[in-house]
């Protein structure tokens, strides 16, 4: 029984994914869901609640993004450009890995009701914390603008991500091989090494404690 | 007669850019722009064939976009003394296009999700105004051989993109609202230090005035 309920949670939020990679999220209602995920929608009330609640529990789960916060493998770096560079690089990966992110992506171009915002609130969310990481790890001089660093470069990636589904070149760069991924990180790498002054690490043991804090 | 059906063919393409200002591209069809233009769709299928000729007519217009001659204006007026100079030059004027053009940011969301002969056009008539901007700069002042400016120039310009797009239906990213001018100045600093470093150049006093070299943005003001 048990097994049933995990079982017809995650076809739910399948569905979530599939209909709002297919149609967005004007369309998107507790009836399609139902209809699409095979189940009676009393259920999705039942484990849901409403349909905000449920799109939050899409935007928590893998198949949407990694991870709310900072990755673990994000703690072994020990140089600020270094970890900014792989952090870039480590994002373009996980959004060119899950189409139905890059498709729910693309809606918020789109659309602006309050289902979107439930999604976009996610990922506002594990940014900011992806970016609290970095402080947390670094002390990092206050007149180093990481953040808008992080928003000029993250653009890029994710508007290059997003278009190149569609339109695999981009001025001479061609997308549809890694050899367009492959300048594209060079250059990243190359922009942070020029404008960022490494900074010292923080003490260890309030890395550890402000990086538990984060995932609240 | 002739006159008119001129007249008409101008009223209907024109009638395009007003209809993807304020509708967007998802409600643009034959019959929308028919009635938007106050003609009869009959007349779009007479003197175009169909929306795709349609299109490729109001592509070929191309006022969405500025030229290379608008972009680098006259060089003998303008103060650049390096490439990096040129870059910023030139980049912060194709990010005035982009913000300040609504029809321009409309046909660029549409290029993303869909291939008609408008974005075709458009990112054709984008690439060759960027090369053309390019192989002018780096007529001035040699690119340095060992950076991938083309790459550079991408990233830079593919993130003021998708900015505009994105705080256009929610203004905040990474806790910087958009709506706010003062954010917008931070990115632009940034861009500014991250051209100057990668290419290596000298700020000229005016731009140190606002940022220094090592890439202190906003806190030397």
């Amino acid at each position: 029984m048990a097994r049933n309920k995990e079982e017809t949670k995650s076809r739910i939020l399948q569905a979530v994914g599939k209909l709002l990679a297919e149609s967005g999220f004007s369309s998107l209602g507790i009836n399609a869901i139902a209809r699409e995920a095979g189940v009676d929608k009393v259920l999705i009330y039942r484990y849901f609640t409403d349909l905000p609640t449920l799109l939050q529990t899409f935007g928590q789960q893998g198949n949407y993004l990694t991870s709310n916060t900072a990755p673990p493998e994000f703690d072994k770096f020990e140089s600020l450009p270094e970890l900014l560079s792989h952090a870039l690089i480590y994002f373009q990966k996980e959004l060119r890995d899950r189409p139905i992110t890059q498709e729910i992506i693309l809606w918020d171009l789109l659309e602006d009701n309050e289902l979107t915002k439930e999604l976009i609130d996610v990922r506002e969310k594990t940014r900011v914390a992806r970016t609290k990481f970095f402080y947390d790890k670094f002390d990092i001089p206050a007149d180093q603008d990481i953040t808008a660093l992080m928003t000029i470069l993250g653009c890029g990636m994710t508007y290059l991500v997003l278009r190149s589904k569609n339109k695999p070149t981009y001025a001479g760069l061609d997308f549809s091989t890694e050899d367009g991924w492959q300048r594209l990180e060079l250059i990243i790498s190359k922009i942070i090494h020029a404008v960022v002054v490494d900074a010292p690490l923080k003490k260890v043991n309030t890395t550890k404690k402000n990086r538990s804090d984060t995932t609240s | 007669m002739a006159r008119d059906r001129e007249e008409t063919k101008i009223r209907i393409v024109a009638a395009i850019g007003r209809q993807l200002a304020r509708a967007g591209f998802r409600d643009l069809g034959v019959n929308s722009i028919a009635k938007e233009a106050g003609v009869d769709k009959v007349l779009i299928y007479r003197y175009f064939g169909g929306l795709p000729e349609l299109l490729a007519a109001y592509a070929r217009e191309g006022n969405y976009w500025p030229t290379s001659a608008e972009l680098i204006g006259d060089p003998t007026t303008v103060k650049a003394e390096s490439v990096a100079d040129w870059l910023v030059y030139i980049l912060t004027k194709v990010q005035m296009a982009i913000r300040q053009r609504p029809i321009t940011q409309e046909i660029l969301r549409w290029e993303i999700v869909d291939h008609n002969e408008l974005t075709k056009e458009f990112a054709a008539i984008r690439t060759r105004v960027a090369m053309e901007c390019l192989v002018f700069i780096n007529q001035q002042y040699p690119f340095p051989p060992e950076l991938d400016t083309l790459a550079l120039c991408t990233i830079i310009l593919s993130g003021i993109v998708y900015i505009t797009l994105r705080t256009e239906t929610n203004p905040y990213y990474l806790g910087m609202d958009f709506s706010d001018p003062t954010n917008w100045d931070r990115i632009n600093k940034l861009v500014t230090a991250i051209i100057y470093q990668a290419t290596n150049c000298n700020m000229p006093e005016s731009v140190l005035q606002s940022i220094d070299r090592r890439g202190n943005f906003y806190g030397s003001q």
